[in-house]
């Protein structure tokens, strides 16, 4: 290896965390969860383009949903905010855990196992809390 | 929070001077600053009148026992500069051991960017002092910024510093793929030098690109400024340093 190898291999190890397999995620503590696939930096494009060309599919019980994330940021935060809980958009308390939270919470996770493989930037980040508020609320 | 390094692999070409100048000049105008104090001889801890061989919390117990997590104990671990509205992350001198601590430990280069993530709304800007010495605290300073500052002494040996900085820059970006922004400023210049004339001269020829096209001269008043612990503006706000670093500003805020 020469010099140059040998820093880039440092240089990765410093900043880059090992995978995580969604079964490690699901049975780690939400928060210790989130700040292990978290980080802030500007966004690249590499980011985006994880993201943007995934689509998730989330099956629920009393409809299909299904939300393809496109190139149209602004259409990606409208889809995002659907996930948030409806306390965290209106700030009423729901009554009861609803089948619809429970649907909501689902759906957190599966936005988790997306953000997982995103790689860390600003965007990742942002998909992170929505999943913690879909997973705390919900 | 914007945040800025100001970093050279090269000692003594006024990295510390550059963030307590910057820092300053920041608060002056209203913003919240928060100094960060990455090196271990913990000169910027200094400047402002704390001890880093017995601080009790510095920026290492944040690395070392994760208490990055924890924003409160991150807000305890600040201390107060001679401005109300500029705080300052210290450095004790254990800092120099986390090199080994931390060693083969992956993702160790984006604590301080978590850090800074708790504090995102607590600050304006934050200014990285960074050591002279490529270890996993440069790395995290360049892995948290968003844009580089490069002091350069105007003399021949730094621009070797300079060449190796860039070069370490390049890979850093290349690992993180993402573009980091970087300016390199001439410090310490002094034109009656044929050293100073020659150096800069040669920087223009080979970063016109990077390259602040004033330079921050010699100023004993910079040095005044550290000896009573305060910002250079405030003991002087008309010196020919505290001038260059106004002009310094105005140039980095567009970037």
């Amino acid at each position: 290896m020469n010099n140059n190898d040998i820093l880039i291999d440092y240089f990765d190890c410093l900043l880059h965390e090992p995978e995580l397999h969604p079964k490690d995620v699901l049975n780690t503590p939400l928060d210790d969860a989130l700040h292990a696939v978290t980080s802030v930096s500007p966004d690249t494009d590499s980011d985006l383009d994880t993201v943007l060309n995934t689509t998730l599919i989330i099956d629920t019980s009393s409809e299909s949903l299904s939300l393809t994330f496109s190139t149209d940021t602004i259409a990606v935060g409208q889809r995002l905010i659907t996930l948030l809980p409806v306390s965290a958009l209106s700030g009423a308390v729901p009554e009861s855990l609803s089948h619809v939270a429970a649907q909501r919470w689902l759906a957190g996770l599966q936005l988790l196992s997306v953000a997982q493989e995103c790689q860390p930037g600003r965007l990742k980040s942002q998909l992170l809390s929505v999943c913690r508020g879909a997973l705390a609320y919900g | 929070m914007k945040i800025w390094s100001i970093s050279n692999q090269k000692g003594g070409v006024g990295k510390t001077t550059s963030v307590v100048g910057l820092g300053g000049l920041l608060a002056e105008r209203g913003e919240r600053v928060l100094l960060v104090d990455l090196d271990p001889h913990g000169s910027l801890t200094s400047y402002f009148g704390q001890d880093p061989d017995s601080l009790e919390q510095s920026l290492y117990h944040l690395f070392f026992e994760q208490r990055w997590r924890n924003v409160d104990i991150i807000r305890d671990t600040l201390k107060p500069t001679s401005l109300a509205n500029v705080s300052m992350l210290p450095a004790t001198t254990s800092l120099a051991t986390l090199e080994r601590q931390v060693s083969g430990q992956d993702g160790m280069g984006l604590v301080l960017a978590r850090t800074l993530a708790q504090l995102w709304d607590d600050f304006d800007y934050a200014l990285l002092d960074t050591p002279p010495i490529l270890g996993v605290l440069l790395v995290n300073a360049l892995a948290a910024c968003q844009q580089l500052v490069i002091p350069t002494q105007t003399e021949h040996l730094a621009l070797k510093g300079l060449e190796r900085m860039v070069h370490t820059l390049q890979m850093v970006m290349k690992s993180q793929k993402r573009p980091l922004p970087y300016t390199i400023v001439p410090t310490l210049f002094d034109r009656r030098t044929s050293a100073s004339l020659t150096s800069l001269k040669e920087m223009r020829r080979t970063y016109q690109d990077s390259l602040w096209d004033e330079a921050i001269p010699v100023d004993t008043r910079l040095r005044d400024a550290s000896h009573e612990g305060c910002f250079p503006h405030q003991m002087d706000p008309n010196t020919r340093g505290v001038r260059a670093y106004r002009h310094l500003l105005a140039h980095l805020d567009q970037g």
